[in-house]
């Protein structure tokens, strides 16, 4: 890409992505023969999907086959932008969204911020300014008055057409939502949140969002209860199971409570960890019984899933979902809402939903770092921090932590429990995103996982090996706390692309776990060494 | 032009015609039975299906038909008897991407 | 007469250009938080690593820190010293704090201009007088290498040449030349800048003889004063919103009892998003389509 306009050519890729430009790993991750090859697509599907932005494609947009349907596709867009502009619309958003329009002085101070942009090698596509002008530039010329006149008198055209949307899609998806770029704006200006503007665009009004997120993601939990497509019946299941798990590893015996009324805490996982990292929502009811709370599981519709995709493309869904989870809280009249690890469902739930859930819908909503943070400082449970003495590091997750100030709560913990306890370079605040984030660890369609692993993730992998530059044999086990499942989808994937646990001997998993492995009362350690 | 559900393709087999996704799924766990279930797993390298295979996809099969929904992998391991290995030995894409897709389910969805 | 006419007029639209555009942005309906952090509220300890409220259990029942002590410290260092342009683009930061200086300094001198005008003179009138004097030559010298070293960066910097516009270089000429004759007139003599103020407020002696140079000078400004409010250039005021309204309001409705009016009124909003997961087709209202959770479309029943 030479030029911004030339979002709108006709032919041809604006990036090719070369895998020799990508910001350099540590060895032995260097050697770009042993990366698994990019997955080739088939001819007929690049024919009909739109590739041309970076020859990548996280929704498999179809290209219009007719000028008649370029028409209608772009006439759509068109009073999209309108209803972004209008208050019945986006009363949401309408302020955060004018204020970051209009107040860009085109600066570019925020770039290297961008953990993306920056491992790409700055490769000019995925600059975080590059889709918020595009999308500013088309907004003040087709949605504005006297726009077209002011665009040209303003050096500031862009041609609108199939092509030029098709990038401008995926390219809105080429961004985890992670804003380190807001941070460093001096103006305040949010380029994630013009890139949340334009996915809104394109779901609310046109219906075209990744099918994971939206058919397979936020219908489908609005339809069964959970993302994963479990029902009341299949998560009690599940979760029995869990308790059987339980039993058999640490011979305790936990009931998990269900629908409990007049619990003190509702506690909501992430579905995704009763089903993928079952030692998660294990950890949590050993630590909770141990910890004599009074606590209980909701099986009402979206009552034990706190997943709410809404929050990365359309605020539609988002309401529908955190109403939801409300109306399960207080049906069960419990005195507070304790969200599992899981850092969107955190901001989705505790900050986003605020203002959306009205009078005795607005539960009070705590998150789970807190309250392990302090059961493990109250004493209540004896830990012998000798049982961690591996080397640990922590991840932060950014909704939890750059959206919400949750930063101290599970350091207090690791600092208490694991004497190898590491931080990475940047932390806290200032942290990278896993490269995961927005949804992406769970996009797998296409050819979109060589990018999320190549590019999107390559920061944090980077991040996380410097973090354990001194230990790096795979003789030594070491620990990547990441009290987040869509981080943790993100770095199981990572690191299977990677050959990590081979390589490096590196593990992820959350931070219930690590209490418990630190337990004295269990005569096994709870953390298993393998991979998974 | 609805394009948030990607694009689908038609898996052949037996001068029979399935929709499959991007990645093999059969878009509609009713068409399923054992012969596509073959036609299925050579599609990921398997040529024959033994009766261990068999009694892992009949597994999956009926759990799903109950719960609509895979069952976990831990569970799958634990109810037919395999370790996570000799599954992947079987299926050399794994229990979600290779077994699960043999049975006829649909991709798995969510935070997993 | 024209000049003084056009001077007002451009004075009328840039007064009520910026209050029309902070009026609209005031009246915008109550929106979702979106906060970012580091947030400077709450106690010291907390905001050196930017935690929140959030990190106490039962943070619903703790009293809201309503001090805006460590905000004003923020806004300081981001206006006196560019703060984030410092700390994420060195190599513009120098130009652009030239130019800021310039600007403040410029507008401080003018105020200064008013009151040697408008007050009684008095013992410590010299001073006053080689404060304007000096004020007006400062900003004018840093402001004209501000924006000299922004133009070159603009334009040759790889980091920003792609995303620099026709309007980006119209503006930092605009500036310059306005400082470039400022310089001219601070060398021409008595009817040099110095009493531009008082000859614009004293209108007899106004239309006296001037040269060309003040009558440039006089034009730019007037054009910039019409021009200001409907650029980027309100960020100088903006910020207020983006920073205080925006990325730093975490104040959840728990302390809040106002905010569930604002936000029925929300709740009975019309929409027409038009998916048809939505379908609200301008007669749902945002409470409608929240309760179609099906996703069938709430328009297809209303």
């Amino acid at each position: 890409m030479r030029k911004l306009g030339d979002i709108a050519s006709q032919s041809g890729q604006l990036s090719q992505v070369p895998v020799q430009s990508l910001m350099p790993l540590p060895a032995p991750y260097d050697r770009i023969a042993d990366l698994p090859p990019r997955k080739v697509l088939n001819q007929k599907v690049l024919d009909r999907i739109d590739t041309s932005l970076d020859g990548f494609s996280a929704l498999g947009l179809a290209r219009p086959q007719t000028p008649e349907e370029e028409h209608e596709f772009v006439k759509r867009f068109l009073s999209g932008l309108e209803k972004l502009l209008s208050k019945e619309n986006n009363w949401t958003f309408l302020e955060q969204l004018t204020l970051s329009l209009d107040h860009c002085a085109r600066c570019q101070t925020c770039v290297e911020a961008c953990p993306i942009y920056t491992a790409s090698g700055h490769d000019e596509v995925y600059r975080p300014t590059f889709r918020s002008e595009v999308f500013r530039r088309l907004m003040n010329e087709y949605a504005k008055p006297g726009g077209k006149a002011l665009a040209w008198l303003k050096g500031e055209h862009v041609e609108l057409n199939a092509a030029t949307l098709g990038r401008l899609l995926e390219s809105a998806y080429r961004c985890t939502l992670c804003r380190r770029c807001a941070q460093a704006c001096p103006m305040g200006v949010d380029n994630a949140l013009l890139t949340r503007e334009i996915r809104k665009l394109f779901s609310m009004e046109m219906g075209i969002a990744p099918k994971e997120i939206h058919d397979k993601g936020s219908m489908l939990q609005l339809r069964t209860g959970s993302s994963t497509g479990m029902n009341a019946r299949a998560v009690r299941d599940n979760v029995a199971f869990l308790d059987e798990e339980i039993r058999d590893q640490t011979g305790l015996t936990i009931e998990t409570p269900w629908d409990k009324e007049g619990a003190d805490v509702l506690l909501i996982h992430n579905a995704g960890e009763i089903l993928a990292w079952l030692e998660n929502p294990m950890a949590f009811a050993i630590i909770l019984e141990a910890a004599g709370i009074s606590w209980t599981m909701s099986s009402d519709l979206a009552g034990y899933d706190s997943v709410n995709y809404g929050l990365w493309y359309d605020d539609a869904q988002f309401a529908r979902v955190a109403v939801k989870q409300a109306e399960a809280a207080r049906k069960l009249k419990v005195k507070k809402i304790v969200l599992g690890e899981c850092g969107h469902g955190h901001k989705a739930s505790m900050v986003t939903a605020d203002r959306i859930l009205t009078g005795d819908l607005n539960i009070p909503r705590e998150s789970a770092l807190v309250l392990l943070r302090d059961i493990v400082m109250s004493g209540r449970l004896k830990l012998d921090p000798s049982r961690n003495d591996f080397p640990v590091t922590l991840h932060d997750p950014c909704n939890m932590v750059r959206m919400m100030g949750i930063v101290e709560p599970q350091r207090e913990i690791l600092r208490a429990i694991c004497p190898q306890f590491r931080e990475m370079t940047p932390h806290g605040v200032n942290n990278y995103c896993c490269g995961g984030g927005s949804g992406f660890a769970i996009m797998s369609g296409y050819n979109f996982e060589d990018w999320r692993f190549s590019v999107a993730g390559r920061m944090k992998l980077k991040q996380i090996l410097d973090a354990f530059a001194d230990c790096p044999s795979p003789e030594v086990k070491k620990y990547v706390c990441a009290p987040c499942s869509n981080c943790k989808g993100q770095f199981r994937d990572l690191f299977q692309y990677y050959g990590v646990w081979e390589k490096s001997g590196i593990l992820y998993g959350g931070l219930a776990e690590l209490i418990v492995n630190a337990m004295t009362d269990l005569s096994q350690p709870f953390i298993k060494w393998e991979f998974h | 032009m609805d394009s948030s559900q990607g694009i689908l393709q038609v898996f052949t087999w037996n001068n029979h015609e399935v929709e499959v996704d991007e990645d093999g799924f059969i878009q509609q766990p009713d068409l399923w039975d054992e012969q596509l279930a073959l036609a299925l797993a050579r599609t990921d390298g398997v040529i024959e299906l033994t009766d261990a295979h068999w009694k892992i996809i009949h597994y999956i099969r009926s759990y799903f038909q109950e719960f609509e929904i895979a069952p976990m992998i831990r569970k799958l391991c634990k109810e037919t008897g395999f370790s996570l290995r000799e599954i992947y030995n079987l299926f050399p894409s794994g229990p979600a991407k290779g077994a699960c897709k043999v049975a006829g389910l649909p991709k798995p969805t969510g935070c997993v | 007469m024209l000049t003084v006419m056009l001077i007002s007029v451009a004075l009328v639209i840039f007064f009520a250009g910026n209050a029309v555009r902070v009026v609209k942005t005031l009246r915008m309906p109550a929106h979702l938080r979106w906060e970012l952090y580091p947030i400077p509220k709450g106690p010291e300890e907390r905001q050196r690593y930017g935690g929140s409220y959030f990190e106490e259990s039962g943070w619903w029942t703790k009293p809201v820190d309503t001090s805006h002590k460590s905000e004003v410290a923020f806004v300081l260092k981001e206006v006196l010293l560019l703060r984030g342009v410092w700390e994420n683009f060195r190599a513009l930061w120098s130009w652009a704090w030239l130019l800021h200086w310039g600007l403040y300094l410029y507008v401080l001198a003018t105020l200064l201009a008013l009151g040697e005008v408008l007050l009684p003179a008095g013992a410590s009138f010299g001073t006053l007088h080689a404060a304007v004097m000096y004020g007006y030559r400062l900003a004018c010298s840093l402001g004209l290498a501000g924006t000299l070293g922004l133009l070159v960066i603009r334009s040759w910097h790889p980091r920003v040449r792609a995303f620099t516009t026709r309007i980006g270089i119209f503006d930092l000429l605009l500036l310059g030349s306005i400082f470039a004759t400022g310089m001219l007139l601070l060398t021409a003599g008595p009817a040099g800048l110095h009493s531009m103020i008082s000859d614009l407020v004293r209108l007899p002696t106004f239309l006296g003889n001037h040269p060309a140079v003040w009558h440039i000078h006089v034009a730019l400004l007037t054009f910039f004063l019409a021009y200001f409010p409907f650029t980027h250039m309100t960020h100088a005021y903006m910020k207020y919103f983006t920073w205080h309204r925006v990325r730093w309001d975490d104040s959840p409705i728990a302390h809040d009892p106002h905010a569930a009016k604002t936000l029925a009124v929300n709740l009975q909003r019309k929409t027409s998003w038009a998916a048809p997961h939505i379908a609200a087709g301008g007669t749902a209202t945002w409470s409608e389509v929240v309760a179609d959770a099906d996703g069938n479309g709430a328009g297809k029943r209303a």
